[in-house]
């Protein structure tokens, strides 16, 4: 009896996992084809390097101008500050660009070319689509974002890059970008359009980055809340002054809380809606 | 004895054998949807048993929405239904598994090949078909490796119905497929789904406003009006229904001929309806006492009168129905 409930369960694991390994086929040939992987590749290389160009520059200049050795030292602790914050910068302007972009391409395209309503047509759960347009596009950008990550820190090792700092300022990407994911999610389902996502989408968080210095005056945790690399980066940067680690712990929960309230807006709308082909 | 227990036998075969081919593939009761103002289905009530079946109506009448409903993809705001004995709204993922579906506008991952996207689908199903195999049902076999935004109307048609049956399903929908094709390319939709539902003992649901083509397709029909279905039977029966008495003349010149038998007594509603030809119904009167009385007036006026002959299409069906 137990060894036929085990067989059920295991030929249940392989029908679903030859399911699950369709629809990501599906999705994958359908909306990352080959211009999208290389502009994902070619960002994740000039995230990477970003912080290198900076280094080479900045030792460059005073092996140029034959300064002393200890100058060089100098340099290259201001290499790593300046490159560092280059490269979040850098990181955190295409997140906003890109994810957008590939939410549009994969979620409100469907909307409007009617491939959505041909996806909802064969066994799947309304969630699970949803889950999947989302979390493809989050996954390729966070490792994209990742990997760049690790590059600055590999590049940054000799002037005291470290795993912690790695892993606070990777873990707030990734929330960052879940926060814009689910936002652009939810602009997608609203206007079906994709050209709408793209803009709407990039230009909210855009004007949240190019407004900040207006909300400076907030509390750390509050900034957070919207901008969790942002009071990572201060933390790192301003250790003494800076946001403290409790500002940082309630500014990630209450990005996550906003997530999640995202996440339930998103699946009761997307489950109500009418899909059109 | 074994003469009487053959007997009951065989009784239970035939009643089991009727139960499996009266079995209802689609069951509504009294479903209604509307979209703001507009009534899209009015408490539609229908059964449809294992077949080809075709659902008739204008466009507006409902036919899109209560495929979309049975489907799960529309919630209806009031009534009930099944699908192949499963529940509508708690089954609707189900149902999905066990059927298939080609839309009005299908739309399928343009940089895709055939092989590929088929073989994802499959995947999805979980089924065993093969897309190589499902390619030669639907005559596809040889763009096979091509990419789809590059396929032609009629091959994205056949694409459709791959689609819709590697799934292996019971019940296959199929929305106005031979919208988007010219006269060869319906016919031979029409003589493929005819062969489908032979070879592999698939219902289909059709839903289309080209009637020539369901008479040859479907086994029973339901014609669809304003959300409410107005009349349901086999496809002779319907033709047999309501064109009785619906005759059309053959003649040289239409346009003169009619002014000279409007006046005709029992000669009904005569109008022009195509280059050579006026319909008409009769009333009260044999058909041979109204040729006579046409051919005369046709004479009279020096008008060559071809062919006077009933008229028995489910188009003049629809026509008598919609009026």
């Amino acid at each position: 009896m137990n060894q036929a409930l085990n067989r059920a369960g295991e030929s249940r694991q392989r029908y679903d996992f030859r399911r699950f390994r369709g629809w990501l086929g599906l999705e994958f040939a359908s909306t990352y084809q080959t211009p999208v992987i290389e502009g994902v590749v070619l960002t994740l290389v000039f995230i990477g390097f970003l912080g290198a160009t900076l280094t080479a520059q900045y030792l460059v200049i005073p092996i140029a101008f034959h300064q002393p050795v200890v100058n060089v030292i100098v340099a290259l602790e201001q290499a790593f500050i300046q490159s560092y914050m280059a490269s979040i910068t850098l990181a955190t302007q295409l997140t906003i660009l890109l994810l957008p972009l590939l939410i549009s391409r994969s979620l409100a395209r469907g909307f409007e070319d009617g491939t959505l309503v041909t996806f909802l047509s064969y066994p799947v759960s309304r969630s699970f689509i949803m889950g999947l347009k989302v979390c493809m596009p989050v996954v390729i950008t966070g490792l994209c974002v990742t990997v760049g990550s690790l590059c600055a820190d590999l590049i940054l090792i000799p002037t005291g890059g470290n795993v912690r700092d790695l892993l606070m300022i990777t873990s707030a990407f990734w929330i960052y970008i879940l926060l814009i994911a689910t936002s652009v999610a939810l602009v997608a389902i609203l206007s079906r359009s994709s050209t709408s996502t793209t803009f709407i989408g990039a230009g909210m968080w855009y004007m949240l980055l190019l407004f900040g210095p207006f909300y400076a005056e907030l509390p750390y945790a509050l900034r957070g809340i919207i901008n969790p690399v942002q009071i990572v980066v201060e933390h790192l940067t301003i250790p003494a002054f800076g946001p403290t680690g409790i500002d940082l712990a309630i500014a990630f929960a209450g990005s996550l809380f906003l997530i999640l309230l995202m996440i339930v807006l998103i699946l009761t709308l997307f489950k109500s809606r009418e899909v059109k082909s | 004895m074994l003469i009487s227990s053959l007997l009951i036998y065989t009784l239970i075969w035939l009643g089991g054998y009727s139960v499996v081919r009266r079995e209802s593939v689609v069951s509504t009761r009294e479903i209604s949807k509307r979209y703001g103002t507009i009534t899209a289905l009015n408490g539609l009530n229908i059964e449809i048993g294992r077949g080809v079946f075709g659902l008739i109506g204008p466009n507006g009448a409902g036919k899109t929405t209560l495929i979309h409903i049975l489907l799960g993809l529309t919630k209806q705001d009031a009534g009930e239904g099944e699908v192949l004995g499963i529940d509508i709204v708690a089954g609707s993922d189900d149902i999905r598994k066990r059927t298939g579906v080609l839309h009005e506008k299908p739309s399928y991952p343009k940089t895709m090949t055939v092989e590929g996207y088929l073989d994802k689908v499959a995947k999805i199903y979980n089924s065993s078909e093969s897309p190589q195999s499902i390619l030669q049902k639907v005559g596809l076999s040889d763009a096979m490796s091509r990419q789809i935004g590059k396929l032609s109307a009629g091959m994205l048609q056949r694409l459709g119905i791959a689609q819709s049956l590697i799934g292996q399903p019971e019940l296959v929908f199929l929305d106005e497929p031979t919208s988007n094709l010219d006269v060869v390319g319906r016919d031979e939709l029409i003589q493929l789904i005819i062969g489908l539902h032979r070879e592999l003992d698939t219902s289909f649901i059709i839903s289309s406003h080209i009637l020539s083509e369901l008479e040859r397709a479907c086994h029973n029909v339901a014609f669809i009006r304003q959300g409410q279905i107005i009349e349901v039977g086999s496809v002779p029966e319907v033709i047999r229904k309501f064109s009785t008495s619906t005759f059309r003349i053959i003649a040289s010149d239409c346009e003169g001929l009619l002014t000279q038998i409007a006046g005709i007594h029992g000669l009904v509603r005569p109008s022009v309806s195509g280059a050579n030809t006026i319909t008409f119904t009769i009333e009260n009167k044999s058909i041979a006492e109204i040729q006579a009385d046409i051919e005369r007036a046709a004479s009279a006026a020096k008008i060559k009168v071809y062919a006077v002959e009933p008229v028995q299409t489910l188009e003049e069906a629809f026509k008598v129905i919609m009026r």
